[in-house]
């Protein structure tokens, strides 16, 4: 028999180490490779530049001038330094064209050291590969967050209402497009000036927009739920069962059928470049496995008897849906969310190994890495990159694996995560 | 059977449309002006010395033959402020600036008075202008009136108005003319500003017209396109070449590549399931599991490049060849061209092919022990037949079943894969066609190859569906949960 998997075994697995020294990387990326000390005491005074540069990114204080430069704190009485004395934004001059990892060189720098070698405009290569982790983790679970809510919602209303269960009559069904079509005219279509101009602007006017759009989608769908469900006369005649799976599975089928990159291309031919596009772009298109297996988990979970029993209760379908179907088949899904995040950490340095969708002035792993091709002998920037997202990408199978592990969940879903 | 397979060909149908109506949708959403790309591009040397008038007459019909005037489809639902007329606007900035001033206002009659005044004025000032006492004031004014086409903020016109009247004042000789456009102008304006109705916005309105974009694209134009369902996919705005005559050479790269590395994996994945299913549970299935997986995990760039730095001559031996796909020449023999073949597809084909095998031997695994716990197993084993027979004969055909689905599912994965591959080893194929047109909204060869990677998915999922038809009786057409 296989043991029970607790906290206890996870500890004794590499790559649960390998993601928590990754995860470290991420959070305190600004901590350890940054040309800002992380204490200096000035004037008699104690300063923690790093914290205070953080502050003023937030517009949590004023900016300072003297944290927009390293050099400044040189002359501090005293100073505790980031491990990596270099920002991945920040250019070398003195040490550009693919300069030699520190321990290599004869004519290296003494006081700052390029650990792992400079790439062509003299960035440090373990400054980027460290602020690179961040980037990776940051896309990878928020895309998977999106594809995980996207999929989840459309393979259980597939398959819990299956092709016979949702019933309504001709009058709802015509409200229902009714509100779909206002749905899309007023969340979307008149939103889209301000919205276009929030995302110009960024910051305050973004998010004002994109909340009183959501505003404006949650009130009217809430507004024509409510009505097309409880009004009495709408819901006279004959009723005709929508075959919501037969649907829901050809769009599934349909979005499956569009090779995910070239999705992936054109949607981000939309938008201006910025850190969240490729979560965007990743989210949207990668939902389908989720959803696919979803379907399968629910039309197992609705023929029940249990179902049965609480449908013979008397209890509401959104009760049922929401408190005694999805919780049953999402049991698998921190497994699935395993595998998602491997490919979309894959799908990320594929995209900005190609240059799409991130910024010119952010660095990530798959950047990096397009340099390779620029100077074939520097080993440490065609080799380090990939193995960090080798590395990335195969903890987190592992850990998928692991999860699905559980006893009772030993369902085969790779072919799911083609 | 036959009554199945047409059933499901059917289904190409829908299918294609939906693909054909999402990827226009999200061709038409893509922001750039092609047509002036196309125009200033071309290969006539007097374009870009144009006058203003007559590169507006080309940009004109331009965008009349390639439908970027025109709505995108026949149905729209729009805003009850605004005319369906400005879904017919040529003029992209006029557009844009007079659906922005609608926005603010409401008020559709007064947006258009007021940027046709505006043209009147820069139109005029345009002319009049080099026979004026002060030319510096004169191309003041120009650059003024030019940078108001473009500025749909009401605070900023008003301002530049001021100013325009400034500079028109302090020349006598058109003052009579100048000082009637700045009254219009003001008057125009005024209404824009008095007269909102900012209530019409929030109106839907179903239009339907005529002609669209989308309509062009599928059966033409009556003159130089002849639309998809006529086989013509429009020319190239990158190389002006029609694009399904590119497409052929392309597909069929790519068509190649892939079908090599789908039967390469399949050779190398299905004995690999094969024995770690004999010997579950020994080191020899973990090995194969975490060797498999880790192969898996390799970003299949990194390993293309490392291979072009370490096998094609970069730095290491000089066994292949980094780029392109090889040329025959008339004079080779059969060896000469497999060779020169062999040099240029080995690393392409190997880092398309390692990447897959992880999930078809795990496949091939489960189906295998699923098989192998089956009673007609048992029933076999108690007959006394040698386990090589048992396996063959009995237990792998039954396996295969699940491995068919698996093709159709790898389909997309290997044509998304020939994007950053192609890409990489400078292969003209499909993917990197893609790539480029991606790069320079070359719309016509992205919607041909939307259209055409959906439409190999397709027939895959057609094949493996009706393989599967044939291979088990119990699956029907109108049961399609059986398909997951």
């Amino acid at each position: 028999m296989k043991k029970k998997n607790t906290w206890k075994t996870l500890l004794r697995k590499p790559f649960f180490w390998v993601l928590a020294c990754f995860g470290f990387m991420a959070l305190f990326a600004d901590f350890l490779a940054s040309d800002l000390p992380i204490y200096a005491k000035l004037d008699e005074k104690n300063r923690f530049p790093i914290l205070e540069k953080k502050a003023s990114d937030w517009q949590l204080i004023q900016t300072k001038a003297e944290l927009n430069s390293g050099t400044f704190w040189q002359n501090a009485e005293s100073a505790v330094w980031a491990p990596v004395r270099y920002s991945s934004k920040q250019t070398d001059r003195d040490n550009d064209r693919f300069k030699k990892p520190h321990f290599l060189r004869e004519d290296a720098p003494k006081n700052a050291p390029h650990y792992l070698g400079t790439d062509e405009l003299g960035h440090d290569v373990a400054a980027i590969l460290i602020h690179g982790a961040g980037i990776a983790f940051l896309i990878g679970i928020l895309s998977m967050l999106l594809a995980a809510s996207i999929g989840l919602m459309m393979g259980a209303a597939a398959g819990f209402w299956a092709d016979n269960r949702l019933k309504a009559s001709f009058l709802q069904i015509s409200w229902a497009v009714l509100g779909i079509t206002a749905l899309y005219f007023y969340g979307f279509k008149v939103q889209a000036p301000a919205l276009h101009e929030g995302l110009n602007l960024g910051g305050m006017a973004f998010i004002s927009a994109v909340g009183k759009m959501l505003l404006v989608l949650l009130f009217l769908g809430v507004f024509f739920m409510v009505i097309g469900t409880r009004l009495k006369w709408l819901s006279l005649g004959k009723k005709i069962a929508i075959p919501l799976d037969f649907i829901l599975s050809r769009f599934i089928e349909f979005m499956a059928v569009l090779p995910k990159i070239i999705l992936i291309l054109a949607i981000s031919a939309l938008f201006k470049p910025s850190v969240l596009l490729p979560a965007l772009v990743i989210g949207i298109s990668s939902w389908t496995g989720i959803a696919r297996f979803t379907r399968a988990e629910m039309l197992r979970v609705r023929n029940m008897e249990y179902m049965r029993a609480a449908e013979t209760l008397g209890l509401s379908e959104f009760r049922l849906f929401f408190r005694h179907a999805l919780p049953n088949c999402i049991n698998p899904l921190p497994s699935l969310l395993a595998f998602g995040i491997a490919g979309a950490v894959l799908a990320e340095s594929t995209l900005s190994y190609l240059g799409i969708g991130i910024p010119p002035d952010v660095f990530t792993w798959g950047k990096l890495l397009s340099q390779g091709r620029v100077n074939p002998s520097a080993w440490w920037v065609s080799l380090l990159p990939g193995l960090l997202i080798f590395l990335t990408v195969f903890s987190f199978h592992r850990l998928g694996e692991y999860l699905n592990e559980k006893p009772g969940h030993t369902r085969s879903f790779y072919r799911y995560f083609w | 059977m036959l009554k199945y397979t047409v059933k499901r060909i059917l289904f190409f149908i829908p299918a294609v449309f939906f693909i054909s109506v999402l990827s226009f949708m999200l061709i038409r959403a893509v922001p750039g002006d092609t047509v002036d790309f196309i125009i200033r591009s071309s290969t006539d040397e007097t374009a870009n010395r144009d006058s203003p008038e007559n590169f507006k007459k080309k940009y004109r019909e331009k965008a009349a033959e390639l439908g970027t005037s025109l709505p995108a489809f026949y149905i729209s639902l729009g805003q009850f402020s605004k005319p369906k007329v400005l879904a017919y606007e040529w003029n992209p900035v006029r557009k844009e600036i007079c659906e922005k001033l609608i926005d603010q206002t409401g008020n559709a009659d007064a947006s258009l008075a007021w940027y046709n005044q505006l043209e009147r004025m820069d139109n005029a000032i345009q002319k009049f202008g080099p026979r004026s006492k002060d030319p510096q004031a004169v191309i003041d004014a120009g650059r003024i009136s030019q940078a108001m086409l473009y500025s749909a903020d009401r605070m900023e016109l008003n301002a530049k108005l001021d100013e325009l009247s400034f500079i028109l004042e302090n020349d006598s000789l058109h003052q009579p003319y100048t000082r009637q456009w700045i009254l219009d102008s003001r008057q125009a304006l005024e209404q824009l500003e008095t007269a909102q109705t900012s209530w019409k916005n929030y109106i839907p309105v179903l239009h339907f017209h005529a002609q669209s974009a989308y309509g062009i694209w599928l059966w033409g134009n009556g003159k130089n396109q002849k639309g998809i369902l006529r086989g013509d996919f429009g020319n190239s705005i990158l190389d002006g070449k029609p694009v399904s005559s590119s497409m052929g050479e392309r597909l069929g790269l790519t068509l190649l590549l892939s079908l090599i590395s789908v039967i390469l994996s399949y050779l190398i994945a299905v004995p690999l399931g094969l024995v770690s299913a004999v010997y579950q549970g020994t080191y020899i299935e973990k090995g194969i599991t975490g060797l498999t997986f880790l192969l898996f995990a390799l970003p299949s760039f990194w390993v293309a490049g490392l291979s072009i730095i370490w096998l094609a001559g970069g730095d290491g031996l000089d066994w292949f060849s980094p780029y392109g796909a090889g040329e025959i020449l008339p004079g080779m023999s059969l060896a000469e061209i497999l060779h020169e073949r062999w040099k240029h597809f080995a690393l392409p084909i190997f880092a398309w092919t390692y990447g897959g095998i992880a999930f078809i031997t795990q496949q091939t695994k489960t189906a295998v022990l699923e098989n192998m716990g089956q009673l007609f197993t048992r029933s076999a084993i108690a007959r006394g037949l040698p386990f090589k027979t048992i396996l063959f004969k009995h237990v792998l055909p039954n396996s295969l079943r699940p491995l068919i689905t698996m093709l159709a599912n790898i389909l997309p994965g290997l044509i998304g894969g020939s994007v950053i591959l192609e890409t990489i080893f400078s292969l003209p194929g499909l993917g990197e066609w893609a790539y480029r047109a991606f790069l320079y909204r070359d719309f016509p060869v992205i919607m041909a190859v939307l259209f055409w990677s959906s439409l190999l998915t397709l027939s895959g999922y057609l094949i493996s569906d009706i393989l599967l038809a044939f291979t088990d009786p119990k699956i029907r057409f109108h049961n399609p949960n059986n398909r997951n």
